[in-house]
């Protein structure tokens, strides 16, 4: 019997990969693509320093935000982000962030650096790719104040998504 | 020999299987929250909700029903409008359908049916009602590093998915008015102003396409999109004119019943309406 074990090894690594793959088959509704998030990334503003602003562009493929979603080939979605106005820290410190209308990032083939901008302040209507997929990325900047205290800060950004005409 | 030969190649294929599983993306949060539509009758009075971890952490999913449907703000841009408290007058459904469970915490992969159960008010009217669905995933807490006297930051990420649910009782029908229809150029786009008012007592649900009539009846451009009309609508739709030659052009309307996305048991039949608007395209 010609059996490779080196095609064995490769067969059961992409089996691996299509086992722990998003199910769409299990989860997906009478008809219709169920729509789903999908975070591979969030925005990583690391390690700051007080009184420098850190600005974390939408095309830092390393570091900005990078949400995923899927859904009916070609449906209209609407994403709200709920973006928060500063990062919280001890005893009650906060470091502000800003987003400003440059800072969101969209694309149909996942493509970070031609991704279209967006306002992530405000939202987005638009269709999702001919194979149901659309890429967000965000960018921001945090302010720590020149005395902040020190200690870890954290916020929540809230991704809103929804058909529109359903 | 011949084992030993392939054993040869046995690194090779080890590290290839380890660079596809390197470039494999980590998932932080993700969840499947399916059908996308829920369709309830007053018979059975019951529905289920499938929700899926499909990411590599756990995520915990809440579960809350709030009265909505798609609306349109003074841009014609569609949203969902959320309302807390619904007068009396309002097709609600949000405050006698009850969820179960409300809250999981769903290992990566595991999957968990949210049942869905009516009481609804005795003396119910014939017709649809509404509400929205909101499944709210939050994945667990990132990891803030840095030393004592770092400033460390980390953010946390929450996801909501909005999805419909429509209970029906009894004769239900429906049925669209369009009420505006305009056609005008802007740079390199088309933009379509579309209003419409439903009619019957249960939402339009259907397909609206549009087709970019040229001067010889040749479509040079045509797009299509689900639409549901609840409440009076006045869309604004930015289709990209491409490669369309400058020229009179006519943009003609379709409005159907029609929906690939739904079970054709949940469509309600309603005739079809067709308009047309001349536009210049230069």
């Amino acid at each position: 019997m010609r059996v490779r074990l080196g095609a064995l090894v490769l067969a059961w690594t992409v089996g691996q990969l299509l086992l722990s793959a998003p199910g769409w088959a299990q989860g997906k509704g009478v008809g219709g693509r169920p729509l789903s998030a999908l975070s591979r990334q969030t925005l990583d503003f690391g390690t700051l320093f007080a009184g420098t602003a850190t600005k974390v562009s939408r095309f830092d493929a390393l570091r900005a935000g990078q949400f995923e979603l899927r859904g009916a080939k070609g449906s209209e979605v609407r994403v709200d982000l709920g973006l928060p106005a500063a990062l919280s820290g001890p005893r009650g410190a906060r470091v502000p962030l800003q987003f400003t209308a440059g800072d969101g990032g969209f694309a149909r083939d996942g493509v970070i650096a031609t991704a279209a901008p967006f306002d992530p302040r405000a939202a987005l209507v638009t269709t999702l790719s001919g194979n149901g997929r659309l890429y967000l990325f965000l960018g921001g900047t945090a302010t720590p104040a020149a005395r902040q205290t020190a200690g870890a800060y954290t916020g929540t950004v809230t991704v809103t998504i929804a058909y529109t005409g359903i | 020999m011949r084992l030993c030969r392939r054993l040869r190649h046995l690194p090779l294929t080890l590290a290839l299987a380890g660079a596809v599983l390197a470039v494999s993306p980590v998932l932080l949060a993700a969840i499947l929250v399916a059908p996308h539509a829920v369709f309830m009758d007053h018979r059975s009075r019951t529905g289920q909700v499938f929700l899926v971890n499909t990411g590599d952490a756990p995520e915990e999913v809440t579960i809350d029903l709030k009265y909505g449907y798609p609306a349109t703000d003074s841009t014609g841009t569609v949203f969902i409008r959320l309302i807390e408290q619904p007068d009396s007058t309002e097709p609600s459904a949000a405050a006698w359908i009850k969820a179960y469970p409300r809250r999981a915490v769903l290992a990566p992969g595991q999957r968990q049916v949210v049942r869905l159960l009516a009481t609804p008010p005795a003396g119910l009217p014939d017709g649809e009602y509404w509400s929205r669905i909101i499944a709210t995933s939050r994945g667990s807490k990132v990891a803030v590093v840095g030393g004592d006297s770092a400033i460390s930051a980390g953010l946390l990420l929450e996801l909501r998915t909005i999805i419909s649910l429509s209970y029906r009782k009894g004769a239900v029908h429906t049925g669209v008015a369009v009420t505006d229809l305009r056609a005008i150029r802007q740079g390199d786009s088309l933009v379509v102003w579309f209003g419409a008012e439903r009619q019957g007592n249960a939402a339009f649900l259907g397909t609206l396409t549009y087709q970019l009539v040229d001067a010889t009846g040749k479509v040079r451009g045509e797009w299509e999109t689900p639409v549901a009309v609840y409440y009076p609508l006045s869309r604004r739709y930015v289709f990209a004119l491409d490669s369309v030659p400058a020229g009179p052009y006519t943009v003609r309307m379709n409005l159907t019943t029609a929906r690939n996305d739904l079970d054709q048991k949940h469509i309600l039949p309603a005739p079809p309406v067709t308009r047309s608007v001349d536009v210049e395209v230069r």
